[in-house]
């Protein structure tokens, strides 16, 4: 008795043993000068209103920027290496970025349209090739830099604000006080960020599902760290900056893979700062989570949907259905969509489709997106095209699965070269802007034109997939994605085949087998019981005959 | 007066006992987390399937050990004696009133069929399936180490050896409607007693 039960402790010590070792996972460290991201006071050493420079009636914004660029005199030398202003880095030797080369399904090329586009570069007077990018006081600092909300750039006025009342799309642009903002520069806020990145494709939350406008003074539930009531995080939070250079992916840079984790965002100042730079890779204290770290980002399950503000976000673009107009004039058809108004049709632009609260698509991803440029061979056979995917697979230790909006487009490419066309948009009447002349053909030719491109004079339209990596809008942990969403049969990583998932995968002979085994079995055992019983009954009735 | 042998003895019941719930808690929410059904939750079968599983694999280690250490693997030694006459019984003698040409004894409790299927579910089913079992539950590990790549081949032989366990419980369960009574058998394996 007692020998069986020391055997007994024995096995349950060492199954113990293993299992802790197992089960045991890296303590979660925080770096001792890891101040709260939270904590935004800052050392400020200069009041920017008290200096006489600035008391000034300026009436044109880049005469701030001299003002600026006197004191600051790196600052522009810093500006001038950054994406924000060259919109565009090399990529195989090609400059690739809105400037030059590459492009999306919506608005489709920046090139050729700068007259809008070029409003929210950080610079004043982009409208072609002419644009002098060495000039430093062709510099907006206030976009980034305005603390009052009055600097706001106009759509059609080449990066410049509204220097007299202006009236457009129904609403008065005020003018705007050039001094007062001057006066009260300060780092950059929510909002200054979210002024461009939140209403890029034409609008509030058109173009990322996970970025609008609501994250400038967001709830909890909406962003669990830029919840302006709890921890209140900045853009820079994340996305550290050096120099003015803000870390974030870009066609000549990954995203995020984090090799230290666990450091916290002091020691990246400049670098990029993932999830996992703060949490670790084993945040749950939980094994059955947290050995899902490896394969499966934070933000598959983290941000259980897209557009989860108020505003919808544009699903699908089809072009084809453009230039439709009533009476000779064009015209837009707007319908509901997940409790928003939008826009269904425009002549201007086709036929929309919106979402809020969106279930997004899954796919692996590294970092980093193959953005396909305009001089890129296609094959519309292949449609959907796509335009610039993510990259990766199970075996490849650097992907990981995570969520994305998919943005059907369709959108004219040339039949002839096979190559997607860039169409001229903006621009006044017989320019061959699109907006303006509905006319395919010559917004075609001349936006092909702006791009260098051969242009065959022949076109049609082609399904385009475009890739928005889903990261912001990180939900309370409570709002998590929950198991049965992945591990079941209708499960939301149905795109991604590469692996076997429990619940979610089977094979086809054995579940055949499984069938023919339970079934044949219940089959089996009815028809043997069931003869048994009628065996019975008759031998039953029998005795009784033989009785009497 | 009834006559009775002791067939099964206290641990025997035991064993046999909680195997059985273990099993049916297993199949039940290994089910569920194939996919097939949702009662539980994935989240809450795992768990509830994992514990389970590790009870089970405690338990029959346990069994292993007794049925070394007592000589029963002895009663597990196949035996083709008799193997023509009992499947004569199941095919044909069964129908017309014939009785069991088996007679159970303490010394040899398995007519040759069941010591056929006893010793393949035993000593090679349930052991695979705890084997593929732990591979499975500890594959994130052994990915990182290195040692298995992928997990799907684990996971379908699992699948495929539960499919067979389920079709073994099922004609087990009415194989127990086998005795001198229907209930004979199943009032064996409670009381250990077989009336003679």
């Amino acid at each position: 008795m007692t020998k069986s039960r020391v055997f007994l402790y024995t096995v349950f010590l060492l199954i113990s043993v293993i299992a802790n070792s197992v089960y045991a996972h890296e303590a979660h460290k925080s770096s001792p000068d890891s101040k709260s991201p939270g904590d935004h006071s800052q050392k400020i050493t200069a009041d920017h209103s008290q200096f006489e420079s600035l008391k000034q009636e300026f009436d044109y914004a880049p005469d701030v920027t001299a003002e600026c660029l006197s004191c600051h005199n790196q600052a522009g030398k810093q500006i001038h290496k950054t994406f924000h202003w060259t919109w565009g880095k090399e990529v195989n030797g090609k400059k690739v970025g809105k400037s030059k080369n590459a492009m999306n399904n919506y608005c489709i090329a920046g090139q050729g349209n700068m007259g809008m586009c070029g409003s929210c570069h950080i610079g004043y007077g982009w409208r072609n090739d002419d644009f002098d990018f060495e000039e430093e006081e062709n510099i907006d600092c206030l976009a980034c830099h305005d603390t009052t909300g009055t600097y706001k750039k106009f759509p059609i006025a080449l990066g410049h604000p509204v220097y007299e009342d202006t009236k457009f799309g129904g609403k008065i642009w005020k003018k705007v006080d050039l001094a007062k903002v001057a006066q009260n520069v300060g780092r950059p806020k929510r909002a200054n960020c979210l002024a461009c990145h939140a209403n890029g494709g034409g609008g509030n939350g058109v173009k990322h599902g996970d970025t609008d406008m609501s994250l400038v003074n967001p709830h909890k539930e909406l962003d669990v760290h830029m919840d302006s009531k709890g921890l209140n995080f900045s853009c820079q939070d994340c996305h550290t900056t050096k120099e003015h250079k803000i870390a974030g992916r870009y066609f000549d840079r990954k995203a995020f893979y984090d090799f230290e984790t666990n450091k916290g965002r002091r020691n990246r100042e400049g670098k990029v700062v993932s999830c996992e730079s703060c949490h670790g890779e084993r945040p749950h204290n939980e094994r059955k989570l947290d050995m899902h770290t490896k394969k499966v980002a934070c933000a598959s399950c983290h941000i259980p949907k897209m557009a989860r503000g108020p505003h919808a976000t544009k699903l699908s673009w089809d072009w084809s259905t453009a230039g439709k107009l009533k009476n000779g004039k064009p015209f837009s058809i707007e319908k509901d969509f997940d409790g928003d108004q939008q826009h269904a049709y425009m002549s201007k632009k086709g036929t929309f489709t919106w979402g809020r609260n969106v279930v997004p698509e899954y796919r692996w991803y590294k970092g980093e997106l193959k953005q396909l440029i305009f001089s890129d061979k296609i094959d519309p056979s292949k449609a959907p095209i796509d335009i610039n995917p993510p990259t990766g697979d199970y075996k490849d230790p650097m992907a990981k699965i995570w969520p994305f909006k998919i943005h059907r487009g369709n959108q004219p490419y040339d039949t002839v070269n096979n190559h997607l066309l860039p169409p001229k948009l903006v621009g006044k009447k017989g320019t061959g802007a699109f907006w303006s002349d509905f006319d395919w053909q010559a917004s075609l030719t001349k936006g092909a034109k702006s791009n260098n491109l051969p242009f065959s004079g022949k076109f049609d339209f082609v399904k385009t997939n475009g890739y928005w990596p889903i990261k912001h809008m990180v939900a309370p942990e409570e709002m998590a994605v929950g198991c049965n969403e992945c591990h079941s049969r209708d499960s939301r990583l149905k795109d991604i085949k590469d692996f076997y998932l429990v619940g979610r995968d089977s094979n086809f002979l054995v579940e055949i087998f499984g069938l023919l085994a339970v079934f044949g079995s219940l089959f089996g055992i009815l028809g043997h019981a069931g003869l048994r019983y009628i065996m019975n009954r008759r031998r039953q009735k029998q005795q009784l005959k033989d009785k009497e | 007066m009834k006559k009775f042998i002791q067939l099964y003895k206290r641990f025997e019941r035991f064993w046999h006992w909680s195997q059985a719930l273990l099993i049916f808690t297993l199949i039940a929410t290994g089910l569920e987390i194939h996919g097939l059904f949702s009662v539980l939750g994935f989240g809450k079968a795992v768990l509830v399937h994992n514990v389970a599983a590790v009870v089970w694999s405690f338990l029959l280690t346990l069994i292993f050990t007794w049925i070394f250490t007592t000589g029963e693997w002895k009663q597990y030694v196949p035996s083709f004696k008799d193997v023509d006459n009992v499947l004569r019984f199941y095919m044909y003698g069964v129908f017309i009133g014939e009785d069991h040409p088996h007679h159970s004894t303490p010394e040899n409790k398995f007519n040759p069929l069941q010591r056929f299927t006893y010793i393949a579910v035993i000593f090679g089913l349930l052991p695979l399936q705890v084997i593929t079992g732990f591979l499975f539950l500890f594959f994130p590990e052994l990915r990182e180490m290195g040692v298995i790549g992928s997990v799907d081949l684990i996971a379908i032989g699992h699948t495929f050896l539960a499919y067979s366990l389920v079709a073994f419980v099922m004609a087990h369960v009415y194989m127990i409607t086998f005795g001198k009574k229907l209930s004979t058998h199943l009032k064996a394996m409670i009381t250990g007693k077989e009336e003679l």
